[in-house]
């Protein structure tokens, strides 16, 4: 059984579906790298420093240098609320005042429960100093990290197996079939497992970004070879 | 497949994953040249030396807030173009704007024989339906961050009805950060300046955040010898004050000059000019502008000398002193409102080529 064998219909079936998945792959490496990079459009690939900012840094200083770049005055102010956190995040601090006055004006006008802005954020406000501090954890929190984990793994197992069955039953070599469906579990399980833990040892980074890269070009490989498989001419 | 071809294909993706990794440097968003004349030229946008200024597309996206039963434009497409001789800087912006307004809380006269100033005020007490067509240049004298953040760094949105410690109602207000910033800002209302004149109204803005000390907080006019506008209506505001001594005048301004006192001839339906003009005199006068609206679309010219020399130009005015370094401006449309408006994130760097 393999399948050249399907009929005309069930190959179209399984071909639009790899066509979702393609598409799919290449909007979610799109959104990754506009939201690393801080830039608008465009594939743009990450930097293992916007990496690091993401997955080890507190989740302030994280956008102020990512996504939210654009929005902050000067890079000095960043480096003033990286150290106020750094310093234990305290109301008490002297520097809370300064890194108080940064959020105000930089962040708060949409980051606001009555923000009019076209961008606004209501549902994350910074107007005190409670919803400031809920922002200054390094990396993931284990709430944030356990929502990512379980949505991102049940979402990329689903398709992941139906990918993987249809890549078993092409015609390739068995070798390269084992190949590509073990690495690319393999490449999700530890791209996510390092999200967890990059925080505690930033080396982990390179796996994010290895691990990521593989997962990502091995399924976008058996797509596009099943694709080339299912139709080849000589099929039956 | 063979194996060689199956590796083929993964080192070609794992390449292109990785090659991106270089290219991800952040730039400057926008970057506008000036090229030089070698002489002067008219204020007309259809003059054949903008063949040679080049281009910068820009899109007007963002809005700080969204009025009640908005009806103007969200977003725009804008283009702009410099030119600079050896006096004077040129600024060529086009952009689109579906409805041509310019009639400015005008006088109806109603059938039973009243006379009734058309407002329809939103939310936050500023007009939206019965107002004029707008566009804001602003350019940096001295204000932190302005390169990088652009107008937005002197914006400072409304939040539960205060603004910096005071009660407001207005949506947001135009200050500087901290004392001694300031920005030049061009001001051009098609109405009372524009379309009468060919000029903008020369403004900056300041710390000021306290309508206690000024009712426009930062936002400050230049010095004024001469000219202005203002209302034309009789003390008890209930008709207008002039009338133009052109009977078939249609503006929707009167010109001071023409301007005779009312005497009411007029039949229902009727309108008649609510805001007198007269030519601005000194520092507030100092950017001329034509202004054209066609097809959809305004074209406005403006044109500044290159440094200006009033007793407080230096903190009023951007001074185009140095054309080796770059100037940073961002610029905004106002679709016939009075403080909503649309612009892009960041700044524009212009550059003397």
């Amino acid at each position: 059984m393999n399948i050249q064998q399907l009929n005309i219909q069930a190959k179209a079936a399984i071909s639009l579906f790899l066509l979702f998945v393609i598409v799919a792959t290449l909007s979610s490496v799109i959104l990754l790298g506009l939201s690393l990079t801080g830039e608008k459009k465009g594939l743009n690939i990450p930097t293992i420093p916007q990496m690091q900012t993401k997955y080890t840094t507190p989740e302030l200083v994280a956008s102020m240098k990512g996504s939210m770049y654009e929005h902050v005055a000067v890079d000095e102010d960043i480096d003033l609320v990286d150290q106020w956190i750094k310093n234990g995040a305290k109301k008490e601090d002297p520097m809370y005042e300064d890194v108080f006055e940064i959020i105000s004006l930089d962040c708060a006008d949409c980051h606001s429960k009555t923000s009019t802005m076209s961008k606004a954020i209501p549902s994350m406000p910074f107007e005190s100093y409670k919803e400031i501090k809920a922002h200054t954890q390094s990396g993931y929190s284990w709430k944030k990290m356990s929502k990512q984990a379980h949505i991102h793994m049940y979402g990329i197992a689903m398709f992941l197996i139906v990918l993987t069955l249809i890549f078993a039953y092409t015609t390739y070599k068995d070798c390269i079939k084992t190949t590509l469906i073990v690495v690319s579990f393999s490449a999700a399980f530890l791209d996510i497992f390092s999200w967890w833990f990059s925080k505690y040892f930033d080396g982990l980074v390179y796996i994010i970004y290895g691990m990521g890269s593989i997962m990502v070009g091995s399924i976008l490989l058996m797509s596009l070879l099943i694709l080339m498989d299912i139709w080849k001419k000589d099929s039956v | 497949m063979n194996k060689i071809t199956t590796a083929g294909m993964s080192i070609a993706l794992a390449s292109t994953l990785l090659v991106g990794t270089t290219a991800a440097a952040k730039g400057e968003k926008y970057t506008l040249e000036s090229s030089k004349l070698s002489s002067p030229i008219t204020l007309e946008a259809t003059n054949g030396a903008w063949a040679k200024a080049k281009k910068l597309n820009i899109s007007l996206t963002e809005t700080p807030y969204k009025p009640k039963g908005y009806k103007g434009m969200t977003q725009t497409d804008a283009t702009l173009q410099s030119l600079y001789d050896d006096k004077n800087l040129y600024l060529k912006m086009q952009y689109k704007d579906p409805t041509y307004s310019v009639a400015r809380y005008p006088w109806i006269k109603q059938e039973d024989g009243s006379w009734k100033q058309m407002k329809k005020k939103d939310q936050t007490g500023h007009e939206n339906d019965y107002y004029e067509d707008k566009a804001g240049v602003y350019w940096n004298i001295k204000a932190r961050g302005f390169a990088k953040k652009g107008c937005a760094i002197a914006c400072h949105i409304t939040k539960d009805g205060v603004n910096n410690g005071f009660s407001d109602k207005s949506a947001g207000r135009k200050y500087t950060r901290k004392a001694g910033e300031t920005i030049d800002m061009w001001h051009w209302k098609s109405v009372r300046t524009g379309l009468a004149f060919d000029l903008s109204h020369d403004q900056y803005v300041d710390e000021v955040a306290d309508p206690k000390k000024n009712k426009n907080w930062g936002r400050h006019g230049d010095e004024k010898l001469g000219g202005g506008y203002k209302n034309n209506m009789t003390k008890d505001k209930k008709m207008p004050m002039y009338m133009s001594k052109n009977a078939d005048n249609k503006l929707t301004y009167l010109v001071d000059a023409d301007k005779v006192p009312f005497v009411d001839t007029f039949k229902a339906g009727d309108m008649v000019p609510a805001i007198v003009v007269s030519k601005m005199s000194g520092s507030a006068a100092d950017i001329m502008t034509s202004s054209v609206y066609e097809n959809g679309q305004w074209t406005l010219v403006f044109k500044r000398a290159l440094t200006t020399s009033h007793p407080k130009s230096k903190v009023q005015d951007v001074q185009f002193t140095d054309l080796k370094k770059p100037y940073y401006f961002g610029v905004a449309a106002f679709d016939n409102s009075q403080i909503n408006h649309v612009f892009h994130e960041g700044s524009i760097k212009l550059l003397f080529k």
